[in-house]
């Protein structure tokens, strides 16, 4: 949410709403120390629990605490429900509607356009983000299946082919030996050029701002948001936590 | 304190004790009348959300929905009460828990096979959309609309239980099912079709709440433990019980959220225990 902050200074109260466990939290620590470091105030959080459908009430309080910005801390179908209850409930006429973790074109075309307009969203992917290698991924994937495709198909993509370029690199098919050979690696991702930290095996990718078009803009059914800005912010190994690299198990 | 905050969530608070009602009835008749404890009840509520927006979303048929989804539902509960909970009146809690219980099992995963795992929403038909303001408080239409409704389904089931002839076989049976045999009653006819109006009462529940708030295959478990909290608190006398323990519990979710906010979910639980350890409950001693 740092380039949404950057985008739109004038947003200055921003309330949460956040899944209860550690990915959830994890997200609203880095967004209490942006707001911070950005000069805007973080005036309130409601937590839910995994398994909740209902979030009218913590609706109402988002509502009462009078916020520029009600930000979605959660995930999968609990966004997409949250945001859809947001809406019902008038928000987007009051104040503006951000979802920090956007799954992809699956979830975006069940929400459609009623519901994204005018909505910021992170993202780890688009079709339509402007790189040669992402082209070249979309016109085949079309090709193939004659359809566009989303995250969790380029996500797929993406994987194969690091183990695979792993595998080459490594000369090997043994696990530590592949991931000897991809600590450091640095490629050109479907989003732009990438790497695999050494330091702790963290993938630093771009990760996408994204608005949801109204249905009047959209030039096709699967043209359903517009890409604001691409880039990259992590922690350091250090501030995120992960000074020594632990095996599982051990 | 903010007034309207308190206010909004008052609004809500009836609003999710209407959904509530409309499942807890369906528990507490079965229970109070077969003396029998359906652990499936939620599942029930899950198949009818999911039917709902199969109807409501693919087909567009939502108005249709509402009367259809409760006559399947209602047809399904017939059906399993025949084919399974019949043989297990006898049996005793232990083996009634046993068997809804796994049945309710069966039925996450058929509706998992069917439907897939993920959270299916539906948007509420046109009419139904848009927001009342009330004062500095939003309301959106549809869950205006599943008040209105739920208060005349209440109204509907009173008028079954309290006037019709069913009602009254259904009372009798409920008090010495061996007497209302041998006055002619076909008890085992009687439970089946007060199994039938639980369970159809639940499917409604769950069309009702799809446009609310979205299902997944967990739903039915959310929802079973409120609604079981609903029962004790409200006992299992009266239709007016069980809709004043709904609302309670609506409101003290809704509200209890404002006062605090990381437990809100967990009061429901307080004011159930409470209820248990003060008073002498049918439920405790049955």
């Amino acid at each position: 949410m740092g380039p949404l902050l950057k985008l739109k200074p004038e947003l200055k109260r921003w309330y949460t709403i956040t899944t209860d466990y550690v990915f959830g939290e994890g997200l609203l620590t880095a967004t209490k120390d942006l707001l911070a470091e950005a000069g805007a105030t973080h005036v309130g959080n409601s937590y839910h629990s995994l398994d909740e459908t209902q979030f009218s009430s913590y609706l109402n309080n988002a509502r009462a605490a009078n916020p520029d910005v009600l930000l979605l801390l959660n995930f999968g179908g609990q966004s997409t429900t949250s945001l859809k209850q947001a809406i019902s409930f008038g928000l987007r006429d009051e104040l503006t509607l951000a979802m920090a973790v956007s799954s992809g074109l699956e979830q975006l075309r069940a929400l459609g356009p009623e519901v994204l307009e005018g909505v910021y969203m992170g993202g780890a992917y688009w079709h339509t983000v402007d790189t040669s290698r992402n082209k070249e991924f979309v016109d085949a994937f079309r090709g193939e299946y004659g359809r566009t495709p989303g995250t969790l198909a380029a996500q797929g993509y993406e994987g194969a082919r690091m183990i695979l370029e792993g595998v080459a690199r490594a000369g090997s098919q043994d696990p530590e030996a592949v991931i000897e050979a991809l600590e450091g690696y640095t490629y050109d991702a479907l989003t732009g050029p990438s790497e695999i930290r050494a330091d702790d095996h963290q993938l630093l990718k771009d990760y996408l701002l994204l608005r949801g078009k109204a249905r009047a803009e959209m030039a096709d059914e699967d043209d359903l948001v517009e890409v604001l800005s691409s880039g990259q912010s992590y922690k350091s190994p250090s501030e995120a936590g992960c000074d020594a690299l632990v095996p599982l198990g051990e | 304190m903010d007034l309207s905050l308190l206010f909004a969530q008052f609004l809500n608070g009836i609003v999710i004790g209407m959904v509530y009602f409309l499942l807890a009835f369906g528990l507490s008749l079965i229970f109070g009348v077969q003396n029998f404890v359906n652990f499936a009840h939620g599942s029930l509520f899950l198949i009818g959300a999911y039917l709902g927006i199969t109807m409501a979303g693919r087909l567009g048929w939502f108005w249709p929905a509402i009367v259809i989804v409760p006559l399947l539902v209602g047809g399904i509960g017939m059906a399993i009460e025949w084919l399974l909970l019949r043989r297990l009146y006898a049996a005793g809690h232990i083996y009634q828990i046993l068997g809804t219980y796994g049945l309710a099992l069966v039925i996450v995963e058929t509706v998992i096979l069917v439907w897939g795992p993920f959270t299916q929403s539906v948007d509420a038909p046109d009419l139904l959309r848009g927001v009342f303001r009330i004062g500095s408080a939003v309301v959106p239409v549809y869950r205006v609309f599943v008040v209105a409704a739920t208060g005349l389904i209440g109204l509907i089931l009173w008028f079954i239980i309290q006037r019709s002839r069913f009602g009254l076989q259904l009372k009798a049976s409920a008090e010495s099912s061996e007497m209302s045999a041998a006055l002619g009653v076909n008890v085992p006819s009687v439970f089946r079709r007060t199994f039938a109006l639980g369970a159809a009462t639940a499917g409604i529940a769950g069309v009702l709440a799809a446009p609310m708030q979205g299902v997944t295959p967990g739903s039915g478990d959310e929802i079973m433990g409120i609604a079981f909290a609903v029962v004790v608190i409200g006992g299992l006398t009266t239709i007016s019980g069980v809709f004043l323990a709904s609302l309670a519990v609506g409101l003290v979710q809704s509200i209890g959220i404002v006062f605090w906010p990381e437990g809100g979910s967990i009061l429901v639980y307080v004011l159930m225990a409470l209820v248990l350890l003060t008073t002498r409950h049918e439920l405790a001693s049955a």
